[in-house]
């Protein structure tokens, strides 16, 4: 038996009446790449832990966690009592709650930097690395990575992105994942040029296998960076707290100079931050930089519990247990069905895709939508996330509703599965 | 954003007259109109395309001139704008280096032949009211095709859209109004590589467009519903590599302007 949406496509009808797109950006269909449209739930009424129930009352073990914030559990009771209590006290205020300062302190002490500045989303915190970059070293170049996501600003995005100037981008360079060399000849060469050099601590793009840094790439980029004076700018938006609670810089061995928090930050509540070391901390301090909500309580309140929480114990060890638990029972499944699913980079952080001859997708896409339809929700374009109230049994129930769906899909296609 | 006279002279060339392949299969009068003239025009457009427009036995191939390629008639423009005020119907006469007689027939009144073609093919286009539902699949079903073709010039010619082009993995990325039309995108040699435009179904394809019926196609077509909505609502089925379908999507969102 597998599930069906009709609330959920009624409710889908009304809001594309009212909302663009429906429902617009990543957690809507056209970006979420809910393929087909018909296997895919839109609307959550409950969350709780790992589990959520769609509109239609539909439950799904989730391996998406709202994109990534979803860290400790949905509606954890610590985090959300924690929230609560600064809810009581002062929220949005004429001055700056008084619990900013507790966050900032517990932040820069988890993650080994000098100062935190926060925001609200990641593409708050991305932008304003890039503003220090540029107007501490005075020079205008930004480098990206190929596959990168910096969020949706301009200056992160191509002339053809429709909004997008030519003028817009401008200030860059692209350069491969993983190769030192051509950072090498281009900071020899443009070097006097470039502000900063931007980048996931390993290559999480979607749509293609995750790839983790070569052995030392992240300490030759460290050491070119210094070399050239050109600030280093580790986005951790996506990775943070789940490879490191000290941030990924860390986990790779080096110190970034500007390094961005948001999404694992406070377990679903909104803030995002900016952290650096100590010589940059005027230049920020230089820059008009704010938004109405940046300095809410609750948010900071939430902050403080969670990190506290993910620090008291082994977090990311049981994180990256329960991706490699996931991961082996997944893959133990396509062996058996003789069907080519790679699975890549961090445990904690998977990415899946069933490889195919064309390239296309279209087998994994099915995979990924038999799941679904019977309460697995997995994504067929982008890495998946493990969080802390996710407990071995929902692991296991996951890769039996998995190998279940890929059964169909082998039978669905006798052609490629003989 | 400025439009560029010298994309749109090529989005003219081969996407605006380029869909007459198409009308002729579609429209039983507009070829049995073709099939009296046997002609192969080159347009000639300095700064610009250049390109043949072959009408043989009521069939017409639109293609980019090629050394040795035979014509009966070669029409020079001396520049692109002037190209493109001939196809928006202004009273422009080209260069004729080539069969002058025959120009005469084709190009110097409103009434004759190849003016009534390509006059009636864009009115047809254009069309918001229709006069039945044949008249409808058919005025859609070619501003689909011209999409194609149009989305293709962009892609290799506008530069903006070149950065989609370029960005595009090799493969061929398919589209379709379901049951009524299909056509394919080619893209291939890599970041400086190009697209070529097959006006048949793919049989490989890396990624997947298809409209659910033609009131979706015209409508996204045309731009009174956006694609994302039209996906939102189940009614544009979207699958396979999906990156390939987004730079696709930021081409087509440019093509409304050249055309119009």
């Amino acid at each position: 038996m597998t599930y069906t949406y009709k609330k959920n496509i009624e409710m889908m009808m009304r809001a594309a009446r009212v909302v663009p797109n429906g429902v617009y950006g990543h957690l809507g269909p056209a970006e979420g790449c809910m393929i087909p449209m018909s296997a895919y739930p839109f609307f959550v009424s409950k969350a709780k832990g790992s589990e959520m129930w769609d509109v239609d009352g539909n439950r799904f073990i989730d391996y998406m966690c709202g994109y990534g914030p979803n860290i400790l559990g949905y509606g954890d009771p610590e985090v959300d009592a924690a929230a609560v209590a600064q809810m009581k006290k002062a929220n949005c205020t004429t001055l700056c709650a008084d619990i900013m300062v507790d966050f900032a302190e517990l932040l820069t002490d988890t993650v080994k930097k000098d100062w935190a500045f926060f925001c609200k989303n990641g593409g708050d915190v991305t932008s304003l690395a890039v503003l220090v970059a540029r107007f501490y070293t005075g020079k205008p170049k930004i480098v990206f990575v190929d596959g990168y996501y910096h969020g949706v600003a301009p200056w992160t995005q191509r002339p053809d992105s429709p909004g997008t100037l030519e003028d817009d981008c401008k200030n860059r360079f692209q350069v491969r994942w993983n190769d030192v060399e051509q950072v090498r000849q281009l900071f020899e060469e443009h070097g006097k040029e470039i502000a900063c050099f931007i980048a996931t601590p390993y290559m999480h793009g979607n749509f293609l296998d995750n790839e983790l840094p070569a052995e030392g790439y992240w300490k030759q980029i460290r050491e070119l960076c210094t070399k050239h004076e050109i600030i280093l700018i580790i986005d951790d938006i996506r990775c943070g707290f789940r490879l490191d609670t000290s941030g990924s810089d860390h986990y790779f061995g080096i110190e970034a100079d500007l390094i961005t928090f948001c999404k694992a930050l406070a377990n679903g509540y909104p803030v995002s931050a900016l952290c650096g070391k100590e010589f940059l901390k005027g230049a920020v301090a230089s820059i008009p930089y704010t938004g109405s909500y940046w300095l809410q309580g609750i948010p900071f309140a939430a902050g403080i519990a969670t990190l506290n929480k993910l620090k008291a114990t082994d977090s990311v060890g049981y994180m990256k247990e329960m991706g490699e638990r996931l991961g082996a029972g997944l893959t133990k499944t396509a062996k058996e069905l003789n069907v080519p699913l790679h699975v890549s980079g961090a445990p904690s952080m998977f990415y899946l895709r069933i490889a195919d001859p064309l390239g296309n997708f279209l087998l994994h896409q099915e995979w990924i939508a038999e799941c679904v339809k019977r309460g697995a929700f997995l994504t067929n374009h982008h890495n998946h996330f493990t969080n802390m109230s996710l407990t071995p049994e929902l692991v296991d129930e996951t890769i039996t509703i998995a190998s279940e769906a890929m059964d169909i899909m082998v039978k669905n296609h006798p052609e490629i599965f003989r | 954003m400025a439009l560029s006279e010298r994309t749109q002279a090529f989005v003219n060339l081969y996407a605006g007259i380029g869909v007459l392949e198409k009308y002729l299969e579609l429209d039983e009068s507009a070829k049995e109109l073709a099939k009296q003239h046997n002609v192969a025009i080159r347009f000639k457009v300095k700064g610009g395309p250049d390109g043949v427009v072959d009408i043989k036995n009521g069939a017409c191939k639109v293609y980019p001139y090629e050394e040795g390629v035979k014509t009966n008639v070669v029409l020079y423009f001396d520049s692109c704008d002037k190209f493109n005020r001939l196809v928006a119907g202004e009273n422009v006469m080209p260069i004729p280096t080539k069969g002058i007689l025959k120009v005469l027939t084709l190009l110097a009144k409103p009434d004759q032949w190849f003016n009534v073609l390509t006059g009636d093919m864009a009115a047809l286009m254009r069309k918001k009211e229709f006069d039945n539902d044949d008249e409808k699949k058919r005025s859609v079903t070619l501003a689909f095709y011209a999409m194609t073709l149009g989305a293709v010039v962009l892609g290799n010619e506008d530069p903006i859209a070149q950065w989609a082009m370029r960005a595009t993995a090799d493969g061929e990325v398919s589209l379709g109004i379901k049951d009524v039309a299909y056509s394919t995108i080619v893209k291939s040699g890599g970041k400086n590589g190009k697209f070529t435009a097959v006006l048949e179904k793919s049989q490989n394809p890396r990624s997947i467009m298809e409209f659910a019926d033609i009131d979706t196609a015209g409508g996204v077509i045309n731009g009174t519903l956006d694609a994302m909505t039209a996906v939102s609502t189940g009614r544009l089925e979207t699958k396979g590599h999906m990156l390939m379908l987004d730079s696709f999507n930021k081409i087509a969102a440019i093509l409304p302007r050249y055309l119009s």
